[in-house]
């Protein structure tokens, strides 16, 4: 099957600052991809590539297995929702929902004033057009809101409208751009199931820029993140939470982030954190600096202290719902923050300022090498120290 | 609520308005009373003081046909100057605004005309489009007398025409570049994903959204062609051929400083100040409502 997105080896610079770098990327008819990054990552950028309103210094981008480099934003047949919405700020809601089509089956003769009576096939389009209005307006429930201005709208209102602009045409690429951004917490919780919603009922493929992990993890099929102006990993949300390719990675994606613990290789590979082993062994690493990776609720306290624990101090307590967060500072010489997720019946053993043993059940942590990428680990039996 | 900053040293306060107000009455309202002085009087033909005559100088201005030419002449003029300097810097702002090739040189290059002195634009336009030697004699090579302003009057009303919209242009251009780039980039953008070309974006979305501006500028250059068109037609045309470019405001200076008829000046001047403040508050009144500020 065709792909619905292909993107090869596309870069960007402005002046001389690079943005993107040979991003490749292929997105299959369907799909609902993230776009995910820290600000000032590219993700708008490599968005408005894909739409042709900026042009890419190198690469191609195909659409529906065409290229489309030379064409224009209008001819490449895609939606795109802006992060503002971009609504037209002087028609109506049902206008600036008509304007695509009116655009597309009209001429310009046919929309001026006076001249357009002339045209004996305008009332029969007009009519045809306001029927898909309804039709759209009805999806979106927007049909109360279509009389009235952008500026008489809510938040939320203007995105249903904004989505049902991008709707009725019928394109089979929707691009959106943090069209949650501007909501407050509670709507955005809700127009997020209605956008899994819609995209489920639509079948068309969505590109989706957010730099909430939160909306990209729990929408997407697939998640890219980029970093840097280069794609770091590209795979089901699953895959970017239970192995990510890259501390980056590691750390945007979770909630709260992962708990990164500078650790080291001995010469025979064995991972050391502080002066204890950790049962994790990199096959054939070199002796040096490494990062361990420790998802919140895969640390477990134990309140036994035994020596060969790495020990840490409970400075506070958070309840949050269904869970609790622990935050706890590292003993020793080590500074280092540490926070650990456990269920709200087991928090009566802990006590702030108490000090209790880190363990963790190293198939579960992830090994990232100096410069931050993903290291291949296996697990030896002889867990020192390291009780799951 | 009162944020207003208040004197109590009135005579402090009225110091430092005195320059202003001393500026407006000496040069305004002073020259205004005057004009009403002498619109509603006569000079007696040997001397002495002026005598007051009512309305009479009125009633002669409005019985006078030449007067009324004028007042038509006038009304061509400001429409088809409006309609092009308006129309042109609209253009000229739309094509800068796509950020074509040597945008920001044009920027400079296009207000340079307002900043010249409108004698100096009718002493330019006059040779440039002089039937003999100008750059635009060229065409009546095709056929004699093809263009000629001192003979043929809807020539002559052209040449002012154009040379007063090349001045206003600068001036329309200025604004309409300061509206266009206050207007999101988003939604132009919109537009063109949602299949619009460059001129129907600027139908569907620019020009509506320029309507407070276009508005203002409408509202302008109609006044400036009823009383700033002097300079112009005094330099290029004189009022001719046969009075086809004799514009209300040259006819008041003809009539007043040529035709040493200071009376019939002054009750034309009254009439045209009535007619500017009539013509402001119509098109504040309705055209305004048709406007919408987004
Ligand atoms: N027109 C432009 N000219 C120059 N630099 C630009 C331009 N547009 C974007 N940039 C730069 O390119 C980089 C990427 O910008 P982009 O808008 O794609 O980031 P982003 O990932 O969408 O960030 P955010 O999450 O904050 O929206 C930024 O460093 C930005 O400053
Ligand atoms: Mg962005």
């Amino acid at each position: 099957m065709e792909h619905s997105l292909e993107l090869a080896q596309i870069s960007k610079a402005f002046g001389k600052t690079g943005v993107l770098s040979e991003i490749d990327l292929a997105v299959q008819p369907g799909e609902f991809l993230s776009l995910v990054g820290p600000s000032g990552c590219g993700k708008s950028t490599l968005l408005r590539i894909i739409s042709g309103l900026e042009r890419q210094d190198a690469g191609q981008v195909r659409i529906a297995g065409r290229t489309v480099d030379a064409l224009s934003p209008r001819a490449r047949n895609i939606a795109m929702v802006f992060q503002n919405y971009a609504l037209y700020p002087h028609m109506s809601a049902a206008e600036n929902i008509a304007l695509p089509l009116m655009v597309d089956r009209l001429s310009l003769f046919e929309r001026l004033p006076l001249i357009r009576h002339l045209s004996p096939r305008r009332k029969r389009i007009e009519a045809a057009i306001s029927g898909e209005i309804g039709k759209v307006a009805e999806a979106l429930q927007i049909e109360p809101l279509l009389a009235r201005k952008p500026g008489q709208l809510s938040g939320g209102q203007r995105q249903r409208v904004a989505l049902a602009r991008a709707m009725v045409r019928q394109p089979s690429l929707f691009l959106m751009d943090e069209p949650l951004s501007n909501l407050d917490a509670q709507l955005r919780v809700h127009m997020r199931d209605e956008l899994t919603d819609l995209h489920r009922r639509l079948g068309a493929t969505f590109i989706y820029v957010t730099h909430d992990q939160i909306e990209a993890m729990t929408m997407s099929t697939r998640i890219a993140m980029l970093d840097g102006g280069r794609l770091a990993q590209i795979g089901s949300p699953a895959d970017l939470y239970e192995r990510p390719a890259s501390l980056t990675v590691a750390r945007f994606i979770g909630s709260p982030a992962i708990n990164v613990l500078p650790a080291r290789l001995d010469p025979q590979g064995h991972v050391i954190l502080g002066t204890l082993p950790t049962g994790l062994v990199v096959p054939d690493g070199m002796a040096g600096p490494v990062s361990l990776g420790l998802r919140p609720e895969h640390i477990r306290l134990h309140a036994a202290c035994d020596r060969a624990m790495p020990m840490a101090t409970l400075r506070r307590s958070e309840h949050h719902g269904a869970d609790r967060l622990l935050h706890l500072d590292l003993a020793e010489d080590r500074q280092t923050g540490l926070i650990v997720r456990i269920p709200q019946d087991e928090t009566g053993q802990f006590q702030p300022g108490e000090t209790y043993g880190i363990g963790f059940a190293p198939e579960k942590a992830h090994l990232f090498d100096a410069s931050g990428l993903r290291m291949a680990t296996r697990t030896v039996p002889a867990r020192i120290g390291a009780a799951a | 609520m009162d944020r207003r900053a208040t004197f109590d040293n009135l005579w402090l306060a009225g110091a430092l308005v005195a320059p202003q107000i001393l500026l407006v009455v000496v040069f305004f309202y002073w020259p205004t009373m005057q004009a009403l002085y002498w619109a509603f009087s006569t000079q007696p033909p040997f001397g002495g003081t002026n005598q007051w005559v009512g309305w009479q100088n009125f009633e002669q201005i409005f019985s006078d046909a030449v007067y009324w030419n004028s007042v038509r002449v006038s009304i061509v003029f400001a429409i088809l100057s409006t309609a092009l300097s308006i129309g042109m810097a609209l253009l000229l702002a739309l094509m800068i605004d796509r950020q074509l090739a040597g945008h920001k040189a044009y920027r400079f290059v296009y207000f340079w005309p307002y900043a010249i002195a409108a004698p100096a634009v009718g002493l330019a336009f006059r040779f440039i489009f002089a039937p003999d030697a100008g750059f635009v004699s060229a065409i009546n090579q095709l056929a004699p007398n093809l263009w000629n302003p001192a003979l043929k009057g809807w020539d002559a009303m052209l040449l002012i025409v154009i040379a007063n919209s090349w001045k206003m242009m600068a001036y329309n251009f200025i604004f309409f570049l300061a509206a266009l780039q206050s207007i999101p980039r988003s939604l132009v953008e919109a537009a063109a994903m949602d299949g619009s070309g460059v001129l129907r974006r600027a139908r569907d979305i620019q020009i509506p959204l320029l309507a407070p501006t276009l508005f203002f500028l409408l509202v302008i250059n109609i006044t400036e062609s009823f009383v700033d068109s002097f300079g112009i037609v005094d330099i290029t045309t004189g009022g001719g051929p046969a009075r086809a470019t004799d514009l209300m405001v040259f006819k008041i200076y003809s009539d007043g400083f040529k035709g040493l008829d200071y009376s019939m000046a002054a009750a034309q001047s009254i009439v045209l100040m009535l007619l500017v403040i009539g013509l402001t508050f119509v098109q504040f009144r309705y055209v305004e409502k048709r406007v919408h500020y987004a």
